[in-house]
């Protein structure tokens, strides 16, 4: 007999016991596709590198200025007077002038002598 | 509905297996490999474990980094640039050089975003390979790492250069605006 319309006969037959069990199954594969699926997503969008949480990146996370968004914001609407026009030059170029304080990504930081590895004398490449 | 059932595993299983191949694509190292002596490759075993306590600290500082910039660049492009772009639209003014302007950041913003996921993936790779036991393969994937970095620093000079742009372009509205 049929526990509900929509249950499938199949698993009506089953014991309470194989029921159960199926159950078990089925939710422990769907956890699982769920969280490779979280976990594809978390390092495809580039997430994970950005990820200060992760083990051996406590220094990084004290080096990572705070958020100050009070000041960044400028209004989409309004007269667009003298003061107005101030007002952004002044948020803008502050915000500008904060990129000048941090690194450029210099090449230079992966020269071989940085690394201390003396490559004098490579061929070069094939 | 036994056929669905089943239709639905079988694409839940395949779906799975494909995401963890997926995730554990290692990045390719670069082609066209440095003709290293056996010398420098003694030598690049020798070195190459303090080399990669170097990259790991300077990892850090570059994650720090691209927090920071991105940070900066997010406010510049969302909390400023365009409700500025919108209130000059508002108020009837030409704002099509800022709209340009902005356009140019918001592009060479994401090509920044996307070099630097690439970048990481192979430094990555680079501090977590076994260099001892490889060090050809570590110093073609250093080639790789210094090629993505090189990319960055243009990605950072080409971002400078469209804020110029920007900043040139508000300097002639606001000649503009004032002369009226």
């Amino acid at each position: 007999m049929a526990l509900h319309p929509h249950v499938p006969e199949r698993v009506s037959r089953l014991s309470s016991r194989g029921q159960f069990a199926l159950f078990l199954a089925v939710t422990v594969l769907v956890t699982v596709a769920l969280t490779v699926l979280s976990y594809t997503l978390y390092v495809v969008s580039g997430t994970a590198q950005l990820d200060l949480s992760r083990p051996g990146y406590k220094q990084a996370l004290s080096e990572v200025s705070p958020t100050d968004t009070e000041d960044d914001t400028y209004s989409a609407t309004g007269d667009l007077d003298k003061k107005a026009l101030n007002e952004f030059k002044k948020k803008y170029d502050a915000l500008v002038g904060k990129t000048k304080g941090y690194s450029a990504f210099d090449p230079n930081a992966l020269s071989d002598e940085q690394l201390n590895l003396d490559m004098s004398g490579a061929v070069g490449p094939q | 509905m036994k056929k669905a059932r089943s239709l639905f595993i079988v694409l839940t299983a395949a779906f799975t297996v494909l995401a963890m191949i997926g995730s554990a694509t290692p990045v390719q190292a670069a082609d066209g490999d440095m003709a290293l002596s056996d010398t420098q490759v003694e030598q690049i075993r020798q070195n190459c474990k303090q080399a990669q306590s170097t990259l790991q600290r300077l990892q850090s500082t570059d994650v720090a980094t691209r927090v920071n910039r991105g940070r900066i660049y997010e406010n510049l492009l969302n909390r400023l640039i365009a409700p500025f772009n919108a209130r000059v639209s508002f108020n009837r003014y030409d704002a099509s050089s800022l709209t340009s302007a902005s356009a140019t950041i918001t592009q060479k913003f994401a090509a920044f975003k996307s070099d630097y996921q690439s970048y990481a993936d192979a430094y990555a790779n680079l501090v977590s390979m076994n260099c001892e036991a490889n060090p050809r393969g570590f110093y073609d994937q250093l080639t790789t790492v210094r090629a993505g970095r090189e990319k960055i620093s243009n990605d950072i000079a080409d971002l400078n250069s469209g804020l110029d742009q920007y900043t040139g372009a508000f300097n002639s509205l606001k000649s503009s605006i004032g002369g009226q």
